[in-house]
């Protein structure tokens, strides 16, 4: 029986597990603070593979390409896709080398150092979040009528077609609106409108290339086209899309938001923590692991950004 | 006995969980009821709502406690600022300072990452300029998002510098997204045809 007993507790077999040590060799902080970046990650692959089952269960989602092309100051017409989304990428990442080494400042304990690259991953962040604000004005204020691209879904064999289909223009002239050039007839997201609300003033009707309006009663072209600015200068809100299924801008919204409101607490945790370090209320504990865990954070929302901009601007 | 307020009689266990409970129910409640309704800005008012939520949260359950809502000065027995360090701490700093004897500065590793990350973004930017078909491009993108995603995991957050064991307990949990994303596309491909026809 003791012999049983002591061969069992043999110290040959000890492992880490045993007790005694730490087994993960991490302190408690940074040990718990990964343990939130894995399950608030699980939270953003949870809403990133929804807006991909979603995507590909629509046929006419769409292209980011042809929604995500703008730049700031630079007008309406301005076409290149990814330069913006690129442009903040770039500026997320600079902020993340930033914070790298003000951790590595703070291991060596070299509080000037830590707070000067601090407060320039604050300002990088800063920058960050005002892109993505313009970002999001940019969508919601939407643009003018003239300028507005619209996805065709369906030739005229009536057969579904997906992304591929180019975008055509939409021209209004009086009571006719143009779609030019190519084959194909409806126009959907914004064929249906037209049709829903359009029904009280006068009847569409379509052809190859045009989706003509005729007036009912005392209607006058004029007061339509007032109409139609109306109806169609709408911007991607959570439940309108000018480029196709609505879903497609609420969860662009959500996601976004949600990583923005990520990107927003980590600039308040870095600004308390700078200003701790600042004062020097690190020096008595002989370490400044919190500059490290609140890297930890900053990295995760850099690394978060990563996935959103290949789920989000991407992949098509 | 006598002295003690009303304010400080404990809360009962289950009143708080009622309460805790309500929070999150409400909000989804009040997210799909502002979405629901038409002309209504909805995102707008469901953030509004989040926000509004998590501070009432905070003050109602400082008073289901019994607590002042905020806290101005110390107790008298925590009334010294002086920071005693204790034995975390001191773990701590000797993880630190080995982690600076056994390894050169790392400053050179993290410029390496960074134009490694930078580099990865412009060949993206750069795959999607091209005229490669869907497929490979869907699959050229995860392959160079896991690779930017390892390189700032590992490196930026010293991923790689930990132990094997724990490396294992983040990653591990990571795999299971496969199944998660298989379950998803299959569900999606069958409702997109359900759509179509």
């Amino acid at each position: 029986m003791d012999t049983t007993l002591s061969t069992s507790h043999a110290p040959a077999k000890t492992s880490v597990w045993s007790g005694g040590v730490r087994p993960f060799n991490i302190s408690y902080g940074k040990m718990m603070m990964w343990f939130f970046i894995l399950s608030d990650f699980f939270t953003f692959m949870g809403f990133l593979f929804a807006y991909t089952a979603l995507k590909s269960s629509h046929p006419d989602w769409p292209n980011p390409d042809y929604v995500f092309k703008g730049f700031p100051l630079m007008g309406h017409h301005f076409n290149a896709p990814l330069l913006f989304v690129g442009t903040m990428t770039f500026i997320l990442i600079v902020s993340s080398f930033t914070m790298v080494i003000a951790v590595d400042a703070g291991h060596r304990r070299d509080y000037k150092k830590t707070v000067k690259y601090m407060i320039l991953t604050i300002l990088g962040g800063a920058v960050f979040l005002s892109c993505q604000a313009w970002e999001w004005s940019h969508l919601i204020h939407g643009v003018k009528l003239s300028d507005t691209t619209v996805k065709m879904i369906k030739d005229t064999n009536g057969n579904m077609l997906r992304k591929e289909v180019p975008y055509a223009m939409v021209k209004l002239t009086d009571g006719i609106i143009t779609v030019t050039p190519h084959t194909a007839i409806l126009v959907k997201p914004l064929g249906e409108k037209i049709t829903e609300e359009a029904g009280k003033a006068f009847t569409v009707s379509t052809n190859a290339t045009d989706i003509t309006l005729t007036p009912i009663g005392n209607n006058k072209p004029s007061a339509w086209m007032e109409f139609f600015n109306e109806g169609m200068t709408f911007g991607s809100t959570l439940t309108h899309n000018p480029f196709g299924q609505p879903l497609f801008s609420s969860l662009f919204f959500l996601v976004t938001g949600f990583h923005g409101f990520h990107v927003f607490s980590g600039l308040v945790i870095l600004v308390i923590i700078a200003f701790n370090v600042y004062n020097k209320r690190y020096e008595s504990r002989g370490h400044y692991e919190m500059v490290e865990k609140a890297g930890l954070y900053w990295h995760f929302v850099d690394l978060v950004w990563v996935f959103v901009f290949t789920f989000f601007y991407l992949l098509k | 006995m006598e002295t003690q307020t009303l304010a400080h009689k404990p809360i009962p266990v289950y009143v708080k969980s009622i309460f805790s409970a309500l929070i999150p129910v409400l909000t989804l409640v009040l997210i799909t009821v502002t979405l629901s309704a038409k002309n209504v800005p909805g995102g707008t008012i469901a953030a509004l709502w989040i926000y509004l939520l998590i501070p009432a949260y905070y003050v109602v359950s400082r008073l289901l406690s019994g607590k002042q809502l905020l806290t101005f000065s110390h107790s008298n027995e925590s009334h010294s600022h002086e920071y005693v360090p204790g034995d975390e701490d001191r773990y701590i700093v000797q993880s630190i300072n080995h982690h600076l004897e056994h390894h050169e500065s790392p400053v050179k590793k993290f410029v390496k990452v960074f134009w490694i990350l930078l580099v990865v973004t412009l060949i993206e930017v750069g795959i999607a300029y091209s005229s490669l078909s869907k497929m490979t491009m869907a699959v050229l993108f995860m392959f160079f998002t896991i690779v930017k995603a390892i390189y700032i995991a590992g490196t930026f957050m010293h991923l790689k510098d930990e132990t094997k064991q724990f490396i294992w307990t983040l990653v591990l949990p990571v795999f299971f997204l496969i199944w998660f994303i298989f379950i998803l596309l299959t569900e999606s491909g069958y409702l997109l045809g359900h759509r179509l026809f």
